[in-house]
């Protein structure tokens, strides 16, 4: 039982970095039907920013400046190079993300080094006792902010002013022509899935350790959890990676800690061959 | 103040489909454009509002020429849409479809501007918090009337609002139609049904090709041989 509770904890924290990364997926494609691959290298970026750049600078500082580069690239990522590729055709897009993301680990592998570089818990080091489960201040914090991140986003998408972004989610076409302005709108939600990508790396830096390579199994990882709930709404999508997180936690429980990865792949190509549309989402409609 | 539609030719790629059509609309008539399935009208219709960008011409409206503008700033400058097959949102309940109508234009007086609408079209009121998607056809053509309405426009476009709408319904919503008119509305009509269109508007170009072959009056094109051919067969 206690190793159940302590389980269902580390299966939580993963499942909410999962989460972050997840819900930039499921907002870019049912905003544009584009699947931006580079999630994961921007939130080894903010990791990057947020620790080992500006040694300097206060904690809280790097940690401002991760998440404004992070809504930045993000949004320029978009406008300058995206944009144009997925008129033509959204798969080249995509690809092109895949790019892109091995271009932020080539410039952060020759500005900082190759090597797996540890990053202190801007939270401290504070452990808790609940009971028989151990907690530390770095997993809590990881499951208030995210908790914090999604309720803001769901009930700003379900408040009156949200409505715009639903209706633009439903039919983009009629949305923009109704005089809704998609375009600003789509950048807003680029800007949020790159706040919520340097969090994930925030976040995620002091229980991986920050290395260049760290992104693309965030962002693969992501995805998996994003499709597991189905990519096509946010809700499903967040639900999907905590699900996700807690599998992971309990097969490197009870099973095989060395086998962890595996199982998500596994679990990914499981849910492709039996829902593509995602064990809690419905078909989502491609739109381009 | 007019909606004047010069030489606009509007293409996919490479390929013209609609080429210098040239038509107007003033405030306070109904004016229809009709033609057969493929004359390109649904085109020009996306020209005019902006969903697909015009190769060459201008459609200015108060003053504005809006052609190489994004369709959004349509709607700002006072004309609707009611597209073709309706297209409301879905996931978003009645209400939600108007609040989200009104606000994209900046409009005040939201809860005044909805209950106009509903009172105009009394089904939506008791569908007011169900999700669009679960209306019926004619409801749903309702709904993309009144939240076409609720932005108080000057000018309405209405694209092919005979399709697939049961005879009642659409003598209910063209009745609502030439209310508008009477209250000094313009309308732009897109109909493949020309008898319909006729029937609610005063003037009307006809279609075919890509190109405008003539316009006028009802009285006039209803006597024209080119549109019984059009529609009837040779005469």
């Amino acid at each position: 039982m206690d190793k159940l509770l302590q389980l269902v904890v580390a299966g939580l924290v993963t499942g909410s970095i999962y989460g972050l990364i997840a819900t930039g997926y499921a907002v870019l494609y049912t905003a544009t039907g584009f699947v931006n691959f580079a999630l994961g290298a921007q939130a080894m970026l903010g990791g990057y920013l947020a620790y080992v750049y500006f040694p300097a600078l206060p904690q809280w500082v790097r940690i401002v400046i991760s998440l404004v580069v992070g809504a930045v690239v993000s949004v320029v990522s978009w406008n300058l190079l995206y944009k144009w590729a997925a008129r033509r055709a959204m798969l080249a897009a995509v690809i092109m993300s895949f790019a892109l993301a091995i271009v932020f680990e080539e410039i952060i592998r020759l500005s900082a080094g190759g090597l797996n570089v540890p990053a202190p818990s801007p939270f401290g080091r504070a452990v808790f006792q609940l009971g028989a489960v151990t907690i530390s201040a770095h997993q809590l914090a990881v499951v208030v902010v995210s908790a914090v991140l999604f309720t803001g986003l769901v009930v700003m998408l379900g408040s009156k002013r949200g409505a715009a972004v639903r209706a633009m989610f439903a039919d983009a076409e009629t949305a923009e022509v109704l005089g809704i302005r998609t375009a600003r709108l789509t950048t807003i939600l680029f800007a949020v899935s790159g706040v919520f990508a340097a969090v994930a790396g925030i976040l995620a830096a002091p229980l991986l350790t920050l290395s260049p390579y760290m992104g693309l199994n965030l962002a693969l990882i992501g995805f998996v959890g994003a499709i597991l709930g189905g990519l096509g709404r946010i809700g499903t999508a967040i639900a999907g990676s905590i699900l996700l997180g807690l599998l992971e936690a309990f097969f490197a429980g009870y099973v095989s800690a060395d086998f962890r990865t595996a199982l998500v792949y596994a679990v990914f190509v499981l849910v492709l061959v039996i829902r593509p549309a995602g064990l809690l989402g419905r078909v989502a409609k491609v739109k381009v | 103040m007019t909606l004047e539609v010069e030489n606009l030719s509007v293409g996919y790629g490479d390929v013209p489909v609609v080429r210098e059509v040239s038509l107007e609309v003033a405030v306070g008539e109904a004016v229809c454009l009709v033609g057969p399935n493929g004359a390109g009208k649904t085109t020009t219709l996306r020209g005019i509002m902006g969903l697909s960008r015009p190769t060459a011409g201008a459609v200015r409206w108060e003053g504005t020429d809006h052609a190489g503008r994004p369709a959004w700033s349509r709607a700002h400058a006072g004309i609707a849409l009611v597209p073709e097959g309706r297209h409301v949102f879905g996931p978003l309940s009645v209400v939600e479809n108007l609040e989200v109508a009104v606000r994209a234009v900046g409009g005040r007086r939201v809860g005044a501007r909805i209950d106009a609408a509903m009172d105009r079209f009394p089904r939506l009121r008791e569908r007011r918090a169900q999700p669009a998607g679960l209306l019926s056809g004619g409801e749903q053509q309702m709904l993309a009337i009144a939240r076409a309405l609720v932005q108080e426009p000057r000018l309405l476009v209405i694209d092919e609002m005979s399709l697939g709408l049961a005879p009642v319904v659409y003598e209910q919503v063209g009745e609502a139609v030439r209310g508008l008119v009477s209250d000094g509305l313009g309308v732009l009509m897109v109909e493949q049904n020309a008898a319909l269109a006729m029937s609610l508007c005063s003037r009307g170009y006809l279609m075919s090709g890509g190109r405008i072959l003539l316009g006028g009056t009802v009285e006039e094109m209803a006597h024209e041989d080119a549109v019984a051919h059009l529609y009837f067969g040779a005469v």
